[in-house]
């Protein structure tokens, strides 16, 4: 702690809420119909460590296969992590006793991609928000009404919209219910898998605005899964960039974008559209594509598409270096 | 005065309102509609309509033609049958017998197939392909075979019948129940009810069986009339509803063997299956076409 | 890079005059594109951007003759194809036309390639319906085709079906379709928006580098300003069925003079900048079968005047190059 706090840019030290050490999800592939036998494991998440801290948000990028959603559904207890653990509060809580798996459950929620799935269309709005209240809190009838009233102007909309079905809502509307009803326990962390972009670019905005405000008025913190660089940096206050299942760059995001450090982190910023058509791009668009998590490469696993590769690539895993405290990578060039 | 203010702003509308009114039901299948109403409601209603006992006649009377025949007497207007019994209140009585063995049927059938189509669907695994190879192989077996092995062994009664009807319904209601439920597990808002720690029998029945029951109600209106056939035919073959009961199908054997003196025995029950079966399939149709998303979604 | 877009004054290919397609609902007449004019030059990359309800996609499928009738129908304007106009056509001339002249890549890998036919047939088949070649040349063309669009080991790959590649191979299929009869003109509906951020970047390449080799007249239908940035060389933006602003790529980036513009240029996160808070508009996009009356924008426009109520703003110029419907510039 005592580097942490000497280094200007890393100050806060908000106490860590969540934190996933080791974490690996492996999916077994099998073969046969009666008798089922496994062939080969798919490696989607291959021992990922990470802090969520307190009122902070924490990104996930990666292309798609990068095991970022894997993550995201072990932190919501949607998967059981093949290995590794997930504390919550210094709390393991997988082994936890079933009144401290609800206690989490309630604490950690979720907003989903795409708004038109994650709402279910039979419910009105007031039950849809209401849900997780009913489930983990012991409210009057009353109270929840009231609550729920509450939670609708917080994020924008109008206490009589709680008797409409959520098809009566616009797609920036629907993700509003979802960060209403994601609210509505007053949860310490949300995950948010991706929440703008199945939006209208006009809308994006307004619903990345509205989450930072909440994240202020709620305390709450964030763990935002996303693929576009631009969003990751205008809302994380950390930032992990995930390769094939793996962490492969990991940091606080002004660190992290100034000082890109992986070969990987460098060609997704340079693949990464730019805001205007006068910034000039470094040529370094990789070859070839991601690799299957079956079986995936050898040593590190970006080096068949590395442009700085050695022949230890091939050979040994990276080991994790810190470049500056709290910005680690793994890569053979540090 | 404000009511009369109020009325006399809604009276030059009034017409207008009744005109759209009925503008939305120019697409309802008014004719089968009309045919299950009056279905219904004489299977209800049976002993009030029916002019004679359904089940005593005069061997004085017997095989007297419809009103409108020579000979026909405006007492049977539908005639009678070789033991001199009401054609129509046999009819109206029938439509009672196919009433309760088809309701009774689709809601055993219903609820076992729901059951066995949402622990399928949701749990998957064993559990699943056990279900699901059960309901292969009652697919594979002739009903009308099976329904007659299991008469001559358990021996003739309503229950029976309403058993047998129900194992040759649920595998539908499972088959499709199940398939939906694999759906709708996948959406996201499934998954944010796990996360929101909402318990299995919560989720299955709050979130998933709700959004089956549009499937659920169509396949029914289309297994009513399957069921009423299955039903009609097991009586036609003497195996259904014990006799002196009216049932349809058992009228028309009866009339079998007189086509050619009284055609009319058979005549009448046989249309009356007819008209019931194509209004529930036609009704049926309709329906799907209204409640049905991926349909829906086509127009 | 630095001269403010290289003067393109090679001919025009493709003339869009007044443009009109509307759609016939229950809910009334939905103008979905309402009066759009461009003009597009040889080698020239144009972007329409626009959101869902722009209109966008209704002026490619339009360009196309491939909006469905009814409901919809081309009402009025003129699509003029080096001097041919597309809108007079019969179907019959337009099936001539389609996919030899003007050519289509759509977003959707998946569903543009038809799942039981490997890919060899299916570029194959693109390229017989508009050449009468013996089937031995077919071939040879296939595999051309294919590694034009860098399309590793072409000639194991023609045997693959769509589901034995990646998205990105699938992408460049339907890229190598889309170019396998050489059009002149060729459009490009959000064909990356469904690739990871690498693929991208090596598809954006590939279509510049196939454009540059062929000259051909590339339109973008996005609703990225990335891509625009980084592809195209003059932009339209759409706003509820017309073209609100239109302009060289940096007089749009750098002078943007519709309110429409420039809010959403303001509210995208920029990768190479920290900003503090986007600027976002407010409320939703409009819905067509309900515009209100005047300037389609206003009930979301920070500069909104009475005027704008009531009237829709003319074409007025910024530079020769750049105009913006707005009375603002009045």
């Amino acid at each position: 702690m005592t580097t942490l706090e000497a280094n200007p840019v890393t100050q806060t030290t908000n106490e860590v809420l969540l934190e996933a050490n080791g974490l690996k999800k492996h999916f077994p592939v099998t073969k046969g119909l009666l008798v089922s036998k496994v062939t080969g494991w798919i490696k989607a998440v291959d021992g990922v460590s990470f802090q969520v801290r307190a009122g902070e948000t924490l990104g996930i990028v990666g292309e798609s296969g990068c095991g970022k959603s894997t993550t995201a559904k072990m932190l919501l207890m949607l998967e059981e992590p093949t290995e590794g653990t997930i504390e919550y509060q210094g709390q393991e809580i997988h082994n936890a006793n079933a009144e401290q798996r609800r206690a989490y459950r309630s604490s950690v929620q979720a907003v989903f991609q795409d708004p038109w799935s994650s709402l279910n269309p039979r419910m009105r709005v007031r039950d849809l928000i209401a849900e997780p209240m009913v489930i983990n809190l012991n409210l009057s009838r009353r109270e929840m009404q009231d609550r729920v009233g509450k939670l609708l102007n917080d994020v924008g909309l109008s206490s009589y919209h709680a008797n409409l079905y959520p098809h009566e809502f616009s797609g920036g509307q629907r993700q509003r219910l979802a960060i209403a009803r994601a609210l509505s326990v007053e949860p310490r962390v949300i995950v948010l898998d991706e929440p703008v972009s199945a939006l209208d670019v006009s809308i994006r905005a307004q619903i990345m605005n509205l989450l930072m405000d909440l994240q202020n008025e709620y305390n709450v913190s964030y763990l935002l899964i996303a693929h576009h660089l631009a969003t990751v940096r205008y809302m994380c206050d950390w930032v992990a960039v995930m390769y094939l299942g793996q962490i492969v760059e990991y940091g606080r995001t002004k660190e992290l974008f100034d000082n890109a450090s992986h070969p990987y982190t460098k060609a997704l910023m340079n693949a990464a559209l730019p805001s205007h058509p006068d910034i000039e791009q470094e040529e370094m668009i990789l070859t070839g594509e991601v690799p299957s998590p079956l079986n995936p490469p050898e040593g590190c696993r970006f080096h068949p598409r590395c442009p700085f590769v050695m022949d230890q690539c091939s050979r040994d895993i990276p080991q994790v270096t810190e470049l500056e405290p709290g910005h680690i990578v793994s890569c053979h060039l540090y | 005065m404000a009511a009369d203010a109020t009325l006399v702003v809604q009276q030059p509308a009034a017409p207008a309102r009744i005109a759209r009114k009925l503008w939305q039901f120019r697409r309802w299948p008014l004719i089968p509609m009309f045919f299950l109403v009056l279905f219904v409601f004489t299977g209800i209603f049976a002993p009030l309509i029916a002019p004679h006992d359904p089940e005593r006649g005069g061997l004085r009377d017997r095989n007297l033609p419809p009103a409108w025949e020579a000979g026909g007497s405006s007492e049977f207007l539908l005639g009678t049958d070789h033991l001199g019994r009401d054609m129509l209140s046999r009819v109206i009585f029938g439509a009672r017998i196919s009433l309760a063995v088809a309701g009774v049927t689709l809601g055993v059938g219903m609820v076992i197939g729901v059951a066995s189509g949402l622990i399928a669907g949701w749990y998957g695994g064993w559990l699943d392909e056990f279900l699901m190879r059960i309901v292969d192989i009652k697919l594979a077996i002739p009903t009308i075979l099976l329904a007659l092995v299991l008469v001559l062994a358990l021996g003739q009664s309503f229950l029976i019948i309403v058993a047998i009807l129900a194992i040759a319904v649920w595998p539908r209601f499972a088959r499709n129940v199940r398939g939906e439920v694999l759906q709708l597990k996948t959406m996201d808002f499934v998954a944010l009810a796990k996360v929101a720690g909402a318990s299995t029998p919560r989720i299955l029945f709050i979130h998933i069986f709700p959004g089956v029951i549009n499937t659920l109600i169509v396949l029914a209106t289309l297994e009513v009339g399957i069921v009423i056939l299955l039903e009609s035919t097991l009586s036609f073959l003497g195996a259904g509803v014990p006799p002196p009961t009216p049932a349809w199908g058992s009228m028309v054997s009866d009339g079998r063997d007189r086509l050619a003196v009284a055609w009319w025995i058979s005549t009448m029950p046989g249309l009356a299956i007819m008209l019931v079966v194509l209004s529930m399939n036609l009704f049926g149709d309709w329906l799907r076409d209204r409640l049905d998303p991926r349909l829906r979604q086509l127009n | 890079m630095t001269t403010s877009t290289t003067e393109n004054t090679s001919p025009v290919v493709l003339q869009v005059d007044g443009l009109k397609t509307y759609f016939e609902t229950r809910w009334g007449t939905v103008k979905a594109v309402d009066g759009v004019s461009f003009n597009l030059r040889r080698g020239e990359t144009l972007g329409i951007v626009g959101e869902s309800g722009s209109g966008k996609s209704v002026t490619m499928l339009s360009l196309m003759r491939l909006i469905p009738e009814p409901p919809g129908r081309i009402v009025d304007g003129q699509i003029l194809l080096e001097g041919q106009d597309l809108v007079q056509m019969t179907d019959k001339e337009m099936s001539g036309i389609r996919g030899s002249q003007i050519a289509l890549i759509i977003q959707d890998p998946m569903t543009s390639l038809n799942p039981v036919f490997s890919i060899g047939n299916q570029v194959g088949e693109a390229i017989k319906i508009h050449q009468d070649i013996p089937k031995r040349t077919v071939v040879q063309q296939v595999l051309d085709v294919l590694r034009k669009v860098n399309i590793p080991a072409a000639e194991t790959r023609v045997r693959d079906y769509p589901h034995q590649m990646s998205g990105g191979m699938r992408q460049r299929v339907v890229g190598a379709i889309g170019i396998s009869c050489e059009p002149i003109v060729l459009i490009a509906d959000e064909p990356t928006t469904s690739l990871d951020v690498t693929i991208q970047a090596q598809y954006l390449k590939l279509l510049k580098e196939l454009q540059e080799a062929s000259n051909i007249g590339l339109i973008f239908i996005t609703h990225d300003f990335g891509i625009v940035a980084k592809m195209c060389d003059r932009v339209a933006v759409m706003y509820a069925g017309r073209i609100v602003e239109m302009g060289d790529v940096r007089d749009i980036f750098n002078n943007p003079s519709h309110p429409y513009t420039e809010a959403l240029l303001a509210s995208v996160p920029k990768l190479e900048e920290d900003v503090d808070r986007l600027y976002s508009i407010e409320g939703q996009p409009p819905t067509l079968h309900d515009l209100p009356t005047g300037c389609p924008f206003a009930p979301r426009c920070q500069y909104v005047m009475d005027k704008c109520q009531t009237t829709y703003p003319t074409q007025f110029d910024v530079s020769d190059s750049h105009y913006a419907a707005c009375w603002r510039l009045e």
